[in-house]
């Protein structure tokens, strides 16, 4: 036959499977048809769902503390940038600080002290946050695990060291703080620890930039009015040290390394890197997902359609009696196959667009936040997965085919 | 009736040896014969040394009472079933010589077919039906459309092309089976109890379409029905697997 005429052929054998497949989703059995695809669409709507939502975490924001380049921290405390609450702390923290910043290579340097604070709230209830405190500077507001840019920069009752220059009691809460000592703007709690009678003013209510730090209650205050409250004064201790250095050079790191004996120093990259490994999780769940979804979907298809294929038997038989090749016939049953494949795939991608959207509904209502994301490659990426589910189909659906071919059993 | 020129070229034509369409040595067909050390017993002899040829333009009406193997010997004449015992030689090649698919490509070259349960596809259009060989034979879309819309025409269905099997009465189903079976512009069409359901009028008018099919091919017709034993020119009769001219 002629390319031409095979052409032909083909076209007219695509014609046919649209026929047959739209009489099967129309007419007759075609339960059993829609449920081949939504066979198809459901692992794969799935797969999508949770290769958004492993993006979402994978492609966060690095740390929680944005702008800073380098975190310094005490060697058995050198792995989390923010929330560990760990008893090896540095000490002389703003002076380090401030000789750090005096650096023209460092733009910015805080130290960053978090701890654990008992709260007394204005209806007299006690309730716990997770306190911060650092030294704030202009263009460093993002430095915290809320935005910190209510509190404006210096760090006065510090006063060179004394602990004894003005109070700003100038507090700004998560809103999960907020809502959990049941507080406003403009509203005074007051710490439990505290040996005086200082309390604070919340200045301010951010939404966390984080979902797994909105699980927390977290208040951020100036350093020296935390270390006041909290006893660490005494040695101006903080459990970190941030530095943004932009320009940052090898003498930079060098100079970071001298700070403090047996202090670790990491940079964005490294952390970064680490983050990476931590983030093995979230991909591991994608390529689980994927090979589920092509599991079940390959699964489900070939029994569902499989029985589609025994059941037509007769209509294969009658093809074979009016002279249309084995092949062709294979060639319907793979096209059908595949054409349902798509189907199930344009379907997956309206109920992944369902779901990740209930999926942000809740985490935006559990933690204020959205946790699956659109990646435009993920539409034909979810086609392609649910037309690899329908190729892996297909030779099991041949065999049925073959198998269930009786034109002499025509009357 | 008007031609369409089909792929001749993968089956030998050996009618230059044997003016026979159809050619029937000692054939015989049994049903459930072992082919291995189990035995079950339930061997059935459908027909048993059946000897016959059809000549080209000739219509052959084939009748016997029901179990007689008409329906078998039919089914070997159009290559759709192979004798166990003997050989049937359509076009001058052997049919049990052929795989399935050459089988096919006989079919589809030389061979149409029209069955008593019209088995047209129920989700294509009368036109649909009746262009499927057409796909197989590589032809285009429009000839395939032109092709099978003359043909309904002439079958009296003019007004039917886009109607779907569920949407015609049995008597234009079959009459669309008549097309399909045409629409190759086949050497030989057999036809298995072609009136069995339908009534005595429209009977009739498949019978004159079939006499009207005979005219430039050879026609094979297996049926009770006594008006298409008399419209054929032979008449063959079946008789516990054994054929006899009538």
């Amino acid at each position: 036959m002629a390319d031409g005429s095979r052409l032909a052929r083909w076209r007219g054998l695509v014609g046919v499977a649209v026929i047959r497949l739209w009489g099967r989703l129309t007419a007759g059995r075609r339960r059993r048809t829609w449920l081949c695809v939504v066979g198809i669409a459901v692992p794969v709507a799935l797969l999508l769902v949770v290769t958004s939502v492993s993006i979402g975490l994978a492609t966060g924001p690095a740390t929680s503390a944005d702008g800073i380049d380098y975190w310094l921290t005490p060697e058995s405390n050198a792995s989390s940038a923010v929330t560990d609450v760990g008893t090896t702390r540095f000490a002389g923290t703003h002076a380090t600080a401030a000789r750090l910043s005096a650096r023209d290579d460092v733009a910015y340097a805080s130290p960053m002290l978090t701890e654990l604070l008992a709260v007394e709230g204005p209806d007299g209830g006690t309730e716990y946050l997770l306190a911060v405190g650092v030294v704030p500077e202009q263009g460093y507001g993002s430095v915290t695990p809320v935005s910190s840019v209510q509190l404006s920069p210096d760090d006065p009752y510090y006063a060179g060291g004394s602990y004894d220059g003005r109070w700003t009691g100038s507090m700004v809460l998560s809103e999960a703080a907020a809502e959990t000592l049941d507080v406003e703007t403009g509203a005074t709690v007051a710490p439990r620890r505290s040996a005086s009678d200082r309390t604070f003013t919340v200045v301010g209510v951010s939404p966390p930039k984080r979902a797994g730090v909105s699980q927390f209650p977290v208040a951020v205050v100036r350093l020296s009015e935390l270390q006041a409250v909290v006893g660490a004064d005494e040695r101006d201790a903080a459990d970190r040290l941030l530095v943004a250095a932009p320009s940052a050079t090898a003498e930079t790191e060098t100079a970071l390394a001298a700070t403090y004996p047996n202090a670790a120093v990491r940079s964005r990259g490294e952390l970064l890197v680490e983050r990476a490994a931590d983030e093995q999780l979230p991909l591991a769940m994608a390529a689980s997902a994927l090979i589920l979804s092509l599991t079940t979907g390959t699964l489900l298809v070939g029994t569902t359609f499989g029985f589609e294929v025994a059941a037509s038997s007769r209509r294969r038989a009658i093809l074979a009696a009016v002279g249309v090749s084995g092949r062709s016939r294979a060639a319907l049953i793979g096209l059908e196959t595949l054409l349902l494949a798509l189907l199930g795939g344009y379907l997956a991608l309206i109920v992944w667009a369902g779901g990740s959207f209930a999926a942000n509904a809740v985490a935006r209502w559990r933690f204020d936040t959205q946790v699956a994301v659109f990646e435009p490659w993920l539409l034909p990426a979810g086609v392609a997965v649910a037309v690899l589910i329908g190729l892996l189909s297909v030779p099991y659906l041949l065999f049925v085919g073959r198998r269930s071919a009786e034109e002499a059993g025509l009357g | 009736m008007s031609n369409v020129e089909p792929d001749r070229g993968r089956v030998a034509d050996g009618r230059a040896e044997s003016e026979a369409v159809i050619q029937c040595d000692s054939v015989s067909r049994v049903y459930g014969r072992s082919s291995g050390w189990l035995d079950d017993g339930n061997e059935v002899e459908a027909l048993s040394e059946v000897s016959l040829s059809v000549t080209p333009g000739e219509f052959v009406g084939l009748t016997g009472a029901s179990g007689s193997g008409k329906t078998t010997l039919l089914h070997l004449l159009a290559a759709l079933d192979t004798p166990t015992d003997g050989h049937v030689r359509l076009l001058g090649s052997a049919t049990d010589d052929l795989s399935s698919g050459e089988r096919a490509a006989l079919r589809l070259d030389h061979v149409g077919i029209v069955f008593q349960r019209f088995h047209l596809l129920p989700s294509l259009s009368a036109r649909a039906n009746v262009a499927l060989p057409l796909i197989e034979l590589g032809v285009g879309k429009r000839r395939r459309r032109e092709r099978a819309e003359s043909l309904l025409e002439e079958v009296g269905l003019g007004d039917r092309l886009t109607h779907r099997p569920g949407q015609l009465s049995g008597g234009e189903k079959q009459r669309v089976a008549i097309a399909r079976a045409l629409v190759n512009d086949p050497t030989l069409v057999v036809a298995d109890e072609p009136t069995g359901e339908l009534d005595t009028a429209t009977g009739d008018t498949i019978l004159e379409l079939l006499g009207a099919v005979a005219d430039d091919r050879s026609v094979v017709v297996a049926s009770h029905d006594p008006r298409v034993v008399e419209a054929a020119g032979r008449r063959l009769v079946l008789r516990d697997g054994e054929v006899t001219d009538g």
